[in-house]
């Protein structure tokens, strides 16, 4: 049998923030680990390794390794992003993690999107809105499929929170509903179930921590890792939310 | 009724007066370049935005009227764009250390847009409350002495600097933040919009630039740049 031959990788530097909240000894600090680099390692595989070999303690979080499920957000050298699709190839050889600022912190890298998302779409009831009952009996109406297509297109959001730690308006006004706030509506107006009027939406995201909050600074629209149309889908109901009168 | 229109109306407002004073801009800083062609040139076009070309004479207070409409939408912008302004101390470390991780173009220029903004407050006003009070002053000769003379220069020059940088940026966000010009790939025409502000920067810079540079010239040497004598510095 061959023995696998492989080129040695780059020596990686991963440092890591790490604090556990609930130890009222614990104070933010960072901690340094050393990694040889291989092909196709992503930072979900690199943390793995941190926790086999350094750190068993390390709490990360991850379910679907595979953008989808959206628990594995965190600042990426300075920038928020999904670790299980960051390859180490794609960072400089020495990488900073630290957790997604304003969520709450479980520890080190693992953080609470839950509930602020929860908070989000109860106060934008982000679900649709019926008039009726609807009968369970009978077919649903249909829709024609571009529009399916449409929504599905914004329906995509993985509620990651990168748009919201990526956000200088959220940052500094914690009230903001942020990208993910504004995209939802989007598509729930595009929702031909949903019967809310824009002078409905206009009373869940018409004041300043809704759309008149958001100051167009797009960090949202560059780091979603779902490449969602956000600078479009927030103009767009930014121009549909001055007109209603 | 929960949420009033009033956000509605005060954002739209915002952008509105931004552009306006983006566009007068546009237009005022070609006019002043006019010195550029010499000191004829600026003669000509200051008197015929002065109305001599429809009333035969200068009429001044057509400029202190003008300048009096700017002057109101300016103070209404800078009101509108202060509630944006970082409220508190947390605020403004909060952005600081958030830009400087995130190290995000559209976010700095924002950053750049606070300042320029919050140094118009003071550059902006002296400027126009000068013009407003003294339109008969606007000329060759006049300008220049006062720019030499009058130490108005150092104040030009940040003014001049904060103006087109603030409003070209300025342009570039109200087309991002209204959804303009998105054509078929907003985010190729992104680029091509972030590409425009720099090209429309750098040629306002340097042509505003350039003309103070001429104004200049003729406080120190009694003559434009292409020899002619301007008349009535000496007082
Ligand atoms: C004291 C003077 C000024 C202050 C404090 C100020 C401040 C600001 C700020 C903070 C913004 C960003 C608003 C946001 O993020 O939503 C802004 C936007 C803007 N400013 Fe100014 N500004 C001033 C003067 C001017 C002048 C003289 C011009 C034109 C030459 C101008 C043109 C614009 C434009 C076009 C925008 C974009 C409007 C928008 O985002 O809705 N500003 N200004
Ligand atoms: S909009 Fe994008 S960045 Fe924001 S939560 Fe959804 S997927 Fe994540
Ligand atoms: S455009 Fe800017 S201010 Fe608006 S939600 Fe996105 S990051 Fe926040
Ligand atoms: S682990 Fe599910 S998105 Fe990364």
């Amino acid at each position: 049998m061959k023995t696998e031959t492989r080129a040695p990788g780059r020596a990686l530097t991963i440092k890591v923030l790490r604090h556990n909240p609930a130890d009222p000894d614990s104070q933010p600090q960072w901690a340094s680990f050393e990694l040889e680099e291989y092909e196709g390692m992503t930072l979900f595989i690199a943390l793995n390794e941190i926790r086999d070999r350094f750190a068993p303690d390390l709490q990360y979080d991850f379910v679907c390794r595979a953008g989808i499920c959206g628990s594995c957000g965190m600042v990426v050298n300075g920038r928020p992003g999904l670790a299980c699709r960051t390859l180490t190839s794609t960072l400089p050889a020495e990488i900073t993690l630290a957790p997604l600022p304003l969520f709450k912190l479980i520890g080190d890298l693992s953080v609470d999107t839950g509930e602020w998302m929860r908070g989000m779409s109860e106060r934008l009831e982000t679900w649709v809105h019926e008039q009726t009952t609807p009968d369970i009996h009978a077919l649903e109406e249909r829709m024609e499929p571009e529009l399916a297509e449409e929504i599905y297109e914004l329906d995509r959001c993985i509620e990651c929170g990168c748009c919201i730690a990526a956000c200088g308006t959220a940052r500094m006004r914690e009230d903001f509903v942020g990208a993910v706030g504004l995209n939802k509506i989007a598509r729930f107006r595009l929702d031909p179930r949903d019967q809310r009027t824009d002078a409905d939406f206009y009373q869940v995201i018409g004041d300043d921590n809704g759309v008149f909050g958001c100051m167009s600074l797009l960090g949202c629209h560059d780091v979603c890792p779902k490449d969602l149309p956000l600078q479009t889908q927030i103009a767009f109901i930014r121009r549909k939310m001055v007109t209603v009168s | 009724m929960k949420n009033s229109l009033l956000p509605a109306r005060l954002d739209l407002a915002q952008s509105i007066t931004g552009l306006v004073l983006a566009v007068f801009m546009a237009f005022h800083l070609i006019f002043d370049s006019s010195i550029l062609l010499g000191a004829g040139a600026f003669d000509f076009v200051s008197g015929a935005l002065e109305g001599k070309l429809i009333f035969g004479e200068k009429i001044p207070l057509i400029t202190t009227a003008v300048v009096l409409v700017v002057f109101a939408i300016f103070i209404a912008h800078a009101g509108l764009a202060m509630r944006k302004f970082p409220q508190n101390a947390r605020q403004y470390r909060t952005f600081r250390t958030h830009m400087k991780e995130m190290r995000h173009g559209d976010t700095s220029l924002w950053w750049l847009q606070i300042w320029t903004g919050f140094a118009m407050f003071f550059l902006a006003s002296v400027h126009l409350y000068i013009i407003m009070t003294q339109p008969q002053t606007i000329g060759p000769a006049g300008s220049a002495y006062r720019i030499v003379f009058e130490w108005k220069w150092p104040l030009y020059l940040l003014l001049t600097v904060a103006v087109v940088l603030h409003a070209a940026v300025g342009l570039y966000r109200l087309a991002v933040k209204w959804g303009w010009f998105e054509g078929k790939d907003p985010n190729r025409r992104r680029k091509t919009l972030k590409k425009a502000v720099w090209i429309v920067t750098a040629v306002y810079l340097t042509m505003s630039l350039a003309a103070l540079g001429a104004f200049v010239h003729i406080g120190l040497t009694g003559q434009d740049h292409f020899g002619t004598v301007v008349e009535g510095l000496g007082s």
